[in-house]
């Protein structure tokens, strides 16, 4: 059928051009739908930290001594910067009996270890983390802090260590 | 000789199709860049990680943070960003317990604030990029920084500083704007820590006005409404939440690689329904407070010796809008966490009141002389565009509002106050979102926090998503 009229051709023309689009409108589309209704991912696992509460592992400034440790630099679990006070709970525990204050220090020194009465305490560029943490600090974590929690429990949250073959 | 006829001939002697070739060629290599090598350089990423990272990366290294910001900040080519550098470290020397260094780094930065002066800057700014000045902060901004800074001397023991820089903190944020008159007192965290300093100096007058002040709470105009959308958003969010948390359940326990210990979080949990103990309980009840009213009587501040420091989320964001980008704004984050719970030695001591909404305080600082001057530079350019014959050069006129901002403020501040015997206590903090419901990925747990015989135990505690999940903890980071 043969017409004159504009709509007619126009129509006529709009038929193939909408064939054309619709796949590319229907696969919008499907995007669309999964963006809006189910195509996020389910969050990470879920494990609690801790079960129960922890031990605790540490003793440091701030925090009551642990009696009978030794000093962290002995292979102990006292975390504390050592003072006169200090040496007489150790000496009264039968710990570092023939050692005084500057003999402790001057170990802690030797290893490379940050007090914190050392001035470079003042600064945390100058030091890294506690020792505890592998770091070469002695400055007391302070409570409430990721730091304080693992050093007080000795419990650490780490990635696994791959080893290379 | 028309457009048309000019392009056919070309379009027959194939030159045009070699020419599309080269441009698409070119386009897909870009492209082919971007995903590849050409985005943001390592150290980019580290700054990012320093200003923004700290506050929502449950696994934030609070360190190197300070120490990639203070690079920065030391740096004489970001002179006008010293501030912000230094804001962003106070911010991550607080969180990761760096006292001593967030109280030096913050007052420097005050001090700059105070001090420093740059009149040709300023003078440059105002016709131009408001970016080229050294940038000061907002009004909320820094009042926050005399927060930290007040904080930080008061933990240490240092009460009269404490109690200046609280002061400074509400002079800070008192705007001189009168479309915001209203709002010039309520710095409610200032208020109140500043009652807490006037109590420690032995000034109880000063302490009840003090408190006072910070139980006045004035919200914005429409605010409920606002609220009653997000709760209604918040609601549809939560269901599709614990369906991913169901999906998540079924596939750690019955995937190729079941998750040892994995907890299903996919049972609905409101406020109400929560334990007044939790498993392992080994105390008797704190005394706390029930109401704000009860929280900030000075009797009750007087003898609460466990005080806790909650900040929640992540504070506004602020973007440019309008012609040129000539226009500053702030855009609230949505926040998930809105409420909190504290048990203390695992019974619930009551609720935390927030004191401070980041946001609040962001859109209410006034802005009616910086509004107006930065409408009238984008007027001026766009009828100085238009005028014959020099237009073109106008059009290079650069009127970008200052986009700079401290972008690791909280969204919400919180205090708990407790009367607790001297010794060790475990803290458990329980969010809830805006329709009071249980959202256990934020739990937070701290053990063996000490009481000292006398005086009192300042916690400053953060949330976080999944900050006491083990296997986010266990994970390897995927950059270094």
């Amino acid at each position: 059928m043969h017409t004159f009229s504009p709509r007619q051709t126009l129509a006529s023309d709009a038929g193939p051009r909408f064939r054309d689009c619709l796949p590319g409108a229907v696969v919008a589309a499907l995007f669309g739908c999964l963006l809006l209704a189910g195509c996020a991912a389910p969050p990470p696992p879920y494990v609690p930290a801790f079960e129960q509460r922890p031990q605790q592992a540490h003793c440091f400034d701030g925090v009551p001594h642990l009696t009978g440790s030794k000093p962290w630099v002995l292979g102990g679990r006292c975390c504390c910067t050592p003072t006169d006070d200090l040496m007489e709970r150790y000496h009264r525990d039968g710990v570092c009996t023939d050692m005084d204050v500057a003999d402790l220090v001057e170990q802690y020194h030797a290893k490379g270890i940050v007090l914190a009465t050392d001035p470079e305490a003042k600064d945390p560029r100058k030091w890294s983390k506690h020792v505890v943490l592998g770091g070469n600090s002695l400055v007391p974590p302070r409570p409430g802090t990721r730091d304080y929690e693992q050093v007080i429990t000795g419990v650490v949250h780490a990635p696994p260590v791959v080893v290379q073959k | 000789m028309g457009l048309t006829s000019t392009f056919g001939p070309l379009r027959s002697s194939g030159r045009p199709a070699r020419a599309a070739g080269i441009v698409a060629v070119i386009a897909w290599v870009a492209v082919g860049l971007v995903p590849s090598g050409c985005g943001p350089s390592e150290e980019q990423i580290r700054l990012l990680e320093a200003m923004h990272g700290v506050r929502t990366n449950p696994k934030a290294d609070f360190d190197k943070a300070v120490n990639t910001l203070a690079t920065y900040r030391e740096d004489d080519k970001h002179r006008s960003e010293f501030v912000q550098y230094s804001m962003c470290e106070v911010t991550a020397a607080a969180l990761g317990g760096r006292y001593e260094h967030a109280n030096t780094v913050g007052k420097h930065a005050y001090m700059a604030v105070k001090k420093y002066v740059d009149a040709g800057a300023e003078t440059r700014a105002a016709w131009g990029n408001e970016a080229i000045k050294f940038f000061k902060g907002e009004p909320h901004e820094r009042a926050m920084l005399c927060f930290y800074i007040g904080l930080m001397c008061y933990i240490e023991g240092d009460y009269n500083n404490a109690r200046i820089f609280f002061a400074q903190s509400l002079h800070s944020t008192a705007t001189r704007d009168e479309d915001m008159a209203d709002f010039r007192e309520d710095f409610r965290l200032g208020h109140y820590w500043l009652g807490r300093a006037f109590l420690r100096l032995g000034q109880a007058d000063n302490a009840r006005i003090a408190f006072g002040k910070a139980a006045v709470s004035r919200p914005l105009p429409g605010e409920e409404k606002k609220a009653e959308n997000e709760k209604a958003a918040r609601a549809r969010a939560y269901k599709t939440q614990l369906e991913l948390e169901k999906k998540c359940y079924e596939q750690g326990t019955n995937g190729k690689s079941p998750v040892a210990g994995i907890v299903d979080l996919s049972k609905p949990v409101s406020r109400e329904a929560m334990p007044a103990t939790l498993a392992g309980t080994r105390g008797s009840p704190p005394v706390t407070a029930t109401t704000v009213e009860a929280f900030l009587d000075p009797a009750f501040q007087q003898g609460a010796n466990l005080i806790v420091l909650l900040e929640l989320g992540t504070g506004p964001l602020k973007y440019l809008k309008g012609s040129s980008g000539s226009i500053d704004d702030y855009r609230c984050h949505e926040c998930m966490e809105r409420s909190v719970d504290v048990y203390v030695d695992g019974v619930r001591g009551g609720p935390a009141f927030v004191l401070i909404d980041m946001c609040h305080q962001a859109m209410t600082r006034g802005v009616k002389t910086r509004r107006g001057r930065q409408v009238g530079k984008a007027i001026a350019k766009e009828i100085l565009t238009r005028a014959p014959l020099v237009g073109g050069l106008f059009s290079y006129w650069d009127i970008g509002a200052d986009s700079r901002f401290w972008p690791s403020l909280p969204d919400r501040v919180a205090v708990f106050a407790a009367q607790v015997p001297p010794g060790f206590h475990d803290l458990s903090l329980r969010f809830y979102d805006i329709n009071g419901a249980y959202l256990p990925r934020f739990d937070v747990n701290r053990h063996y926090i000490y009481v000292p015989e006398t005086g009192e135990r300042i916690v400053l505690l953060h949330s976080v998503e999944n900050q006491d999940n083990a296997y986010i903890l266990a994970q390897t980071d995927a950059r270094k």
